[in-house]
């Protein structure tokens, strides 16, 4: 009996621990649009899907619109799409809108099909952000570390409303130094990182007090178009999302190269430096050959190449329409707030502009400023290599 | 007029009556204008059903009518649509901010201590201000000024002690309530074992304990005037730890959790006349946490003593502090009018903080260096002062009318702004016949504080803020009405509100158990919610049997701009919800009884569309925020009581209580995601946690 019994309690224990529901009612057809008119004079990309209902069943190539279905306009006169092609591998359609297009300009974009309701958004493109100026400071002193502090101030206060995206760019270039003395130097490679997200954000011990774990967010972008539009993941730059929480009034910092891991617990804080070396010499080892069964080795014979590294950075700043900044912190949240299901923290952000449909029309100014190393520099070994 | 007359009398005699639980909410119901008012008598919230075998307040009120419990077993208390965070509690008059422990799985409330409670869902007297959803105004007891009486019980987690008698006999009492878990006492022989198996392995410690204490202490001064001194301190705290020694040298890390809160109050309570009474209250009220981690690295010499070489010692810090003073007058000039009166000054401070310590590093510790220290303490500090004045007036009309109309106007100032808020209240009654009325009522409430919290539990990481520019006060109206019956042994009351709320916060960042507390408004967004239902309530009582049902439709909507463009449901939006409650004296000593809880799932975020992208690829997207409705939640509770009389003469008594939760071992949902079936077609898929929990408790009451 008491053995029947504790089977019993073990089996109540063990059933019904997992619990299958229907959801197929939250969801009808829709379309989706994804559209960032950019200021500037390049071309911007709009793509338009057909989004099933996640439960029910999958329409593939069967399209109930037509690129003539596809309406865009700028401040209100109608402007035609260059090419507005159907994705074969895809459920959507993707075109592009040529033209010049500035600071203000109100862009809407529609589309209707059968059986499934209009859909429609519209964005105004931001002004371009001004930068004022971008100081660089070492944050680490140890040999093996190349951490910096980037601090970009702008012209105006950030105010209340106001969106930013983030991109950097480092180039490393490496060139020979000792075969020639006066520039151009002969150039080895160009190495390029692209910085989207700040990874130096746990810089200290005193950022874990504050850690702002929005800064984190990023999204993949190139001019005029988002991740989603199509492409491969590397045309895309990660650019990280800035709220006004993020500026300090007029000025934001982020780190490069500056990860905080247990070491920097036991080993001490990083302390600030203002004076660092932009270009190390370091001595090149070529890879050594087969040895030549015919020649015996010398063993006495080395050689080397000094070789110089350049560090250049080149910093884009987007000022992105509100509706930008949510849509694209929502697909950001969508992927890492995963709390959400536990129903333990705030819902996941589920953002969109498009009035009986789904995605985003959000516009985007940009301006750019690139940082070469600081021609003052007096290292007397690589004096030609500064570019102006 | 003369019924008028007969009422005011009834009012006045009403606070003294001891009358039984239903008796009482007949009066209250027949007696009072407001709408959405509960009264629940201390015996009563005694003897409910108890999850762990251990009475709670929350969990009682969960289960009234217009109330959403949220996540199963938390203490959570959704009020109208409300967030949470907008409930009033008032501990003998003093706000009460940290409402419940374990995180949230018991509340700060002994039971054993409580005299009544009055819960408000709506139609709040203009006496009571600064939140939007609710009040729940609980009453200690008075100890007994003229015999010792106690009562002992241990339950499956916890044990309590209540103690009252007279310090002065007929002048001075007191009551003394003290609970505390014994987890830890747990833990400690389990550890032991379990670090005894592992010899040559780190050593585990921790546990959690959860106490609290009441106090009162009442003074008569004469026939018409007393003194009361209350206070209550209730604390958590969680340790964990690991800590690994052989020859040479030592490791210790542990992580610690502190939190709780204090509350204490000194009051005068005066008749000054035969129409006039007032009470004067001074009161302190503190809520806090204290959530960190220690790591310790050093030697042991050949005595076995340790030196520490490097330690570390973070400490993360948040508090809430008030002071404050209040008057309160009642006076009836006439046998037409009785006019409540008051005013009050807080002055609140909010600390966030954090507390680093460090001695030695690693490289110090290799070289045979002393080790440095460095000691850092940041952190914000934020002040406002909230002065308040009410009027009431409760007018007693022709035609069996009743009015109450009042006013409450605000201030709550901050270094950065001052906030001014004059709140109307007004409700109608009208006493058809003895059994039969109607109510009427408006009340708008404002709230100037806002719970800086990134989750949705009761984490001791939350953290309260004053308001500021960006985020502003929240302000609600609501409009309630009902007709209300006693036909009988019945009583039968059917309620509808409708509310909306401005100026709601919700949390648009990442995940994270510590929101960010610099510029925290910067964090979160502000919408609006808005909600209306029904609520039906019907409770059949005579003498040894009192059966309840209770039924509310309700809608609960949000808007978010940053979160949807348009309205959607919010996540308690529970449409229906059903409760059967019942007490059954089925034999003498023998109770029995049971509560059935219903209602229609929480919501939750699931991707509502898939687009095939590139590569035969989909992608999911989101069309809005709780879509998806988890299953049904019910569940089953019973208890069987045996008190058994020990000398005959009521006067001394043992319980043998044996509760069961979730008798039937429903899995409830308590968090869903995303799956696919066999097909690969994609469904929901819940995750129960909660099985059936039998307890077994006992006491003993003298």
């Amino acid at each position: 009996m008491k053995k029947n019994v504790c089977l019993l309690i073990l089996a109540l224990l063990a059933c019904s621990c997992e619990i299958p529901f229907s959801i197929d009612d939250i969801s009808e057809p829709r379309f989706l649009i994804e559209c960032v008119p950019t200021a500037g004079d390049g071309a911007f990309d709009v793509m338009v899907a057909y989004a099933d209902p996640a439960y029910g069943e999958r329409r593939v190539g069967q399209y109930p619109f037509r690129p003539g279905d596809v309406s865009i306009t700028v401040n209100d006169n109608p402007v035609a799409t260059s090419s507005m092609t159907w994705e074969q591998s895809g459920n959507y359609y993707t075109g592009s809108i040529s033209g010049k297009f500035a600071p203000g300009d109100r862009v809407t974009v529609s589309v209707s099909g059968d059986g499934i309701p209009e859909a429609t958004g519209t964005t105004v493109i931001p002004d371009e952000p001004v930068i004022k100026s971008v100081d660089i400071t070492k944050i680490n002193d140890k040999e093996d570390d190349n951490g910096k502090r980037f601090t970009i101030k702008l012209a105006e206060p950030v105010k209340d409303g106001e969106y930013y995206g983030l991109e950097i760019i480092v180039y490393e270039e490496s060139y020979m130094l000792e075969i020639m003395k006066t520039p151009p130097f002969y150039k080895l490679d160009t190495l390029k990182y692209e910085y989207g997200t700040t990874p130096g954000q746990l810089a200290s011990m005193s950022d874990i007090n504050n850690l702002d774990l929005d800064a984190f967010a990023q999204v993949r972008y190139k001019y005029g178009s988002l991740i989603n539009s199509g492409g491969s993941y590397e045309e895309y730059r990660p650019m990280v999302l800035l709220g006004s929480r993020q500026w300090d009034g007029d000025s934001y910092s982020f780190y490069l190269n500056a990860s905080f891991d247990f070491s920097d617990i036991l080993d001490g804080m990083p302390s600030g430096d203002t004076d660092y070396p932009v270009v190390d010499p370091y001595p090149y080892e070529p890879e050594p050959e087969d040895p030549d069964p015919d020649e015996p080795e010398d063993p006495e014979e080395t050689y080397t190449i000094p070789i110089g590294a350049k560090t250049w950075y080149r910093i884009e700043l987007f000022r992105l329409s509100e509706e930008l900044f949510n849509y694209c912190k929502a697909q950001y949240l969508m992927d890492y707030n995963i709390l959400s299901n536990f129903g333990v923290t705030p819902p996941n952000f589920t953002y969109s502009n498009i009035r009986g449909g789904l995605g985003v029309v959000g516009g985007v100014s940009c301006t750019r400023t690139e940082l070469y190393p600081d021609p003052d520099n007096k290292d007397p070994d690589i004096p030609g290599l500064l570019r102006p | 007029m003369a019924a008028a007359v007969c009422h005011a009398q009834t009012i006045e005699k009403r606070d003294t009556l001891e009358t039984s639980y239903v008796t009482a909410v007949k009066e209250k119901m027949r007696n009072t204008t407001q709408t959405g008012l509960m009264r629940l008598d201390g015996n009563k919230l005694r003897t409910t059903v108890a999850a762990f075998g251990t009475p709670d307040i929350i969990k009682s009120l969960q289960m009234l009518p217009g109330v959403a419990a949220g996540n199963e077993l938390m203490s959570g208390l959704y009020v109208h649509g409300g967030d949470g965070n907008d409930n009033l509690f008032l501990l003998d008059g003093v706000p009460l901010y940290n409402i419940a422990h374990f995180g949230g799985f018991f509340s700060s409330f002994n039971t054993d201590v409580v005299e009544n409670l009055d819960f408000y869902k709506s139609g709040f007297p203009a006496r009571y201000g600064g939140r939007l959803s609710s009040v729940v105004d609980v009453e200690t007891s008075e100890g007994d000024m003229h015999d010792y009486h106690g009562n002992f019980s241990l339950g499956l987690i916890d044990g309590r002690i209540q103690v009252e008698g007279p310090v002065w006999q007929d002048h001075t009492s007191f009551n003394v309530g003290l609970r505390r878990s014994w987890l830890d006492v747990i833990t400690v022989p389990a550890l032991l074992y379990v670090n005894h198996q592992n010899k040559n392995n780190p050593k585990a410690n921790g546990g959690y304990a959860m106490w609290d204490l009441n106090a009162r202490v009442t003074h008569k001064l004469g026939k018409d005037s007393k003194l009361n001194a209350n206070f209550y301190w209730g604390d958590d705290d969680l340790k964990a730890g690991i800590k690994s020694s052989d020859t040479g040298s030592f490791m210790d890390l542990g992580v610690r959790t502190n939190w709780g809160s204090l509350t204490s109050s000194v009051s005068w309570e005066a008749k000054y006349g035969p129409k006039v009474g007032g009470k004067l209250m001074g009161y302190f009220t503190r809520s806090g946490s204290d959530v960190g981690y220690t790591f310790d690295v050093g030697s042991v010499d050949d005595d076995g003593k340790e030196k520490s070489m490097m330690y570390f010692n973070d400490d993360n810090l948040c508090s809430v502090y008030d002071t404050g003073v209040k008057y309160d007058v009642d006076w009836y000039p006439n046998s037409s009018h009785h006019v409540r009166t008051g005013a009050t000054v807080a002055w609140h401070h909010y600390e966030t903080g954090r507390r680093y310590e460090q001695k030695g590093s690693i490289f110090e510790i290799m070289t045979g260096d002393d080790g440095k220290g460095n000691t850092d303490k940041t952190g914000e500090e934020y002040q406002a002062w909230e002065p308040a004045i009410y009027l009431e007036d409760e007018i007693f009309l022709a035609y069996n009318f009743t009015i109450n109309a009042g006013l409450r106007a605000s201030l709550f100032g901050t270094k950065r702004k001052t906030w001014g808020s004059l709140e109307p209240r007004a409700a109608l009654k009208w006493l058809i016949t003895n059994d039969v009325c109607a109510k009427l009522s408006y009340t708008r409430m404002s709230q100037n504080i806002h719970l800086v919290s990134a989750m949705y539990i009761d984490l001791p990481t939350n953290s309260w803020m004053p308001s500021t520019p960006e985020a502003g006060p929240m302000v609600s109206d609501q409009i309630a009405g009902g007709i209300y019956l006693t036909p009988g042994n019945f009583k039968i009351n059917l309620e509808g509100w409708y509310k909306t709320m401005d100026g709601m916060l919700a949390y648009n960042g990442a995940n994270a158990f510590y929101p960010p507390l610099v510029n925290w408004e910067k964090s979160f967004t502000s919408g609006r919610g808005e909600s209306y239902g029904l609520e039906f309530e019907t409770t059949y009582s005579i003498p040894k049997l009192e059966l309840s049902a209770f039924y509310t439709l309700s809608w609960s909507w949000r808007q978010f701009d940053a979160y949807y463009m348009f309205p959607y449901l919010d996540r308690n939006d529970n449409r229906h919800k059903v409760n059967l409650v019942g007490n059954w004296n089925f034999a003498r000593g023998w109770f029995f009884s049971f509560n059935w809880n219903w209602h229609t799932g929480n919501r939750i975020t699931l991707p509502s569309h898939a687009v095939l992208r590139e590569g035969n690829i989909y992608s999911t997207c989101y069309e809005q925020p709780f879509n998806a409705k988890l299953p049904d939640y019910h569940r089953l509770d019973v208890s069987v009581e045996y008190k058994w009389d020990l000398l005959g003469d009521g006067t001394k008594f043992t319980t043998i209580n044996l509760s069961i939760y979730n008798v039937y071992n429903h899995m409830n949902a308590s968090f869903a995601m995303l799956d696919t079936d066999g097909d690969g077609k994609y469904r929901g898929m819940a995750y129960g946690l909660i099985p059936i929990i039998p307890t077994l408790s006992a006491s003993y009451k003298f």
